[in-house]
């Protein structure tokens, strides 16, 4: 039976990989900017780019933590559920809603985050806008999966 | 759960018409059930996502108000941010000797040389928090020489060279058109008085002359003019170069007597200034 059910759900199980695989990419520049956020936190200018400009200033922390840290957390908290909704089948609708919310808060603070960066500090950092990419995408791939489960294709005969 | 129930039932596009009557009837009422069922299940996942759309708009929105809440006081250039006001420089007191690009008795034990940038943000945050308390502690009383050495790090480019038209650059050959005037030191805290942070329009070329204005002791048309024919490019030239040979990486860095130590932190030069004068 679970293996039946794998084949049936083939074409969703593509996309539920999708986003492990997005996930995976999520932490790895997420990782990335948090390191180099406790490198400038040493209080130097090396001229290295913009990067250095967004997360010295005053919006790369929130309440004291690290905005590339919450979006580490972010990253690590979606591949955590979406490995469990791969090994766990039966909870593929609630996992796949919270994987949609959790995604659609990070993509809205992250929109927010480009607008900073584009209207208020005035300077791009261009692994902060790869890491918005990977949480578009990561949404637009679960929002596809949410629209499936709402809507499943019947069945060829 | 319902996804359980959905795959039990019947495909919508099963050929019907080979089967017989009864049975196309039961396979009626079993697809009224399952679509009967399959909005219910609908109607369920929507209701999960509407609350949780809202929860996660309403968790955002808090994060962004708390977030700015806090933002500004947290700046580092805490001074005037529009271009348009320029402030007059930090007061250098009558007692400490200029002589140049150095701060001090001649004769000090221990020379400081600070490597420094006028855009970079931590080098503003030193002359704003720290350099008075340096001339209090060790300048004033002839325990250090402090040098300035202008690198325009923000304007170095990816293969090595330095962007001459970038605001470090030209911020650098300003302060030594001060310095050919002897007016080094009040133009250079003018300088930093009026950073206003990376590639912000603080040293344009009309923004340095109104900054030497706030240095009355300077001829500003011999400024101005030293200012636009670029007298001091090769002089800046050689700064980077020298920093660059000297193995500096990063803004502001201070060598004291020869032992580097990068950052803005002012209890770490502290300790190897005491270690200096603490001999051996």
């Amino acid at each position: 039976m679970p293996v039946r059910r794998f084949f049936a759900h083939a074409d969703l199980r593509k996309s539920e990989t999708w986003t492990v695989v997005l996930a995976l990419v999520g932490i790895a520049v997420a990782s990335y900017l948090t390191a180099v956020h406790y490198r400038d936190s040493l209080l130097v200018c090396s001229g290295a780019s913009d990067c250095e400009t967004v997360q010295n200033s005053s919006y790369s922390k929130l309440l004291g933590i690290p905005v590339a840290i919450l979006g580490l957390a972010m990253y690590a908290a979606s591949l955590g559920l979406a490995i469990a909704r791969l090994a766990m089948v039966e909870l593929v609708e609630r996992v796949t809603m919270l994987l949609f919310v959790v995604l659609f808060a990070g993509f809205l603070f992250s929109a927010y985050l480009t607008w900073l960066e584009l209207f208020v500090i005035d300077a791009v950092c261009q692994w902060c806008v790869v890491s918005a990419l990977i949480t578009t995408l990561l949404l637009a791939n679960e929002g596809s999966l949410v629209y499936r489960l709402m809507y499943p294709e019947p069945t060829e005969p | 759960m319902s996804h359980e129930k959905q795959k039990k039932r019947p495909s919508r596009n099963r050929p019907a018409g080979t089967a017989g009557s009864r049975q196309a009837g039961a396979n009626n009422r079993t697809t009224r059930l399952a679509t009967a069922q399959k909005a219910q299940q609908r109607r369920q996942l929507l209701s999960w996502l509407g609350t949780g759309i809202v929860i996660a708009i309403v968790a955002v929105a808090t994060l962004i108000v708390l977030n700015n809440r806090g933002g500004e006081s947290k700046s580092v250039a805490g001074g005037p941010d529009n271009p348009a006001t320029v402030v007059a420089g930090q007061f250098i007191d009558s007692s400490i000797q200029q002589t140049g690009t150095v701060l001090g008795k001649p004769e000090a034990p221990i020379l400081v040389v600070e490597y420094g940038d006028y855009q970079c943000p931590f080098c503003v945050k030193f002359h704003r928090e720290s350099m008075e308390r340096l001339m209090s502690e060790y300048i004033q009383s002839g325990l250090i020489r402090f040098e300035f050495h202008e690198y325009p790090i923000i304007d170095s480019k990816d293969d090595g060279s330095f962007d001459t038209n970038g605001e470090s650059y030209r911020a650098a050959e300003a302060a030594r058109c001060a310095n050919d005037q002897g007016e080094y030191w009040p133009y250079h805290n003018a300088l930093y008085d009026n950073s206003l942070g990376e590639f912000k329009g603080s040293f344009t070329p009309d923004r340095l002359k109104q900054i030497a204005m706030q240095v009355p002791a300077l001829n500003q048309e011999a400024f101005g003019a030293c200012v636009d024919n670029r007298t001091h490019t090769a002089t800046v030239q050689h700064l980077a170069a020298d920093a660059v040979a000297a193995g500096i990486n990063s803004t502001p860095t201070f060598v004291i007597n020869g032992r580097p130590v990068t950052g803005a932190d002012y209890g770490a030069i502290k300790q190897v200034i005491e270690e200096q004068l603490a001999g051996p």
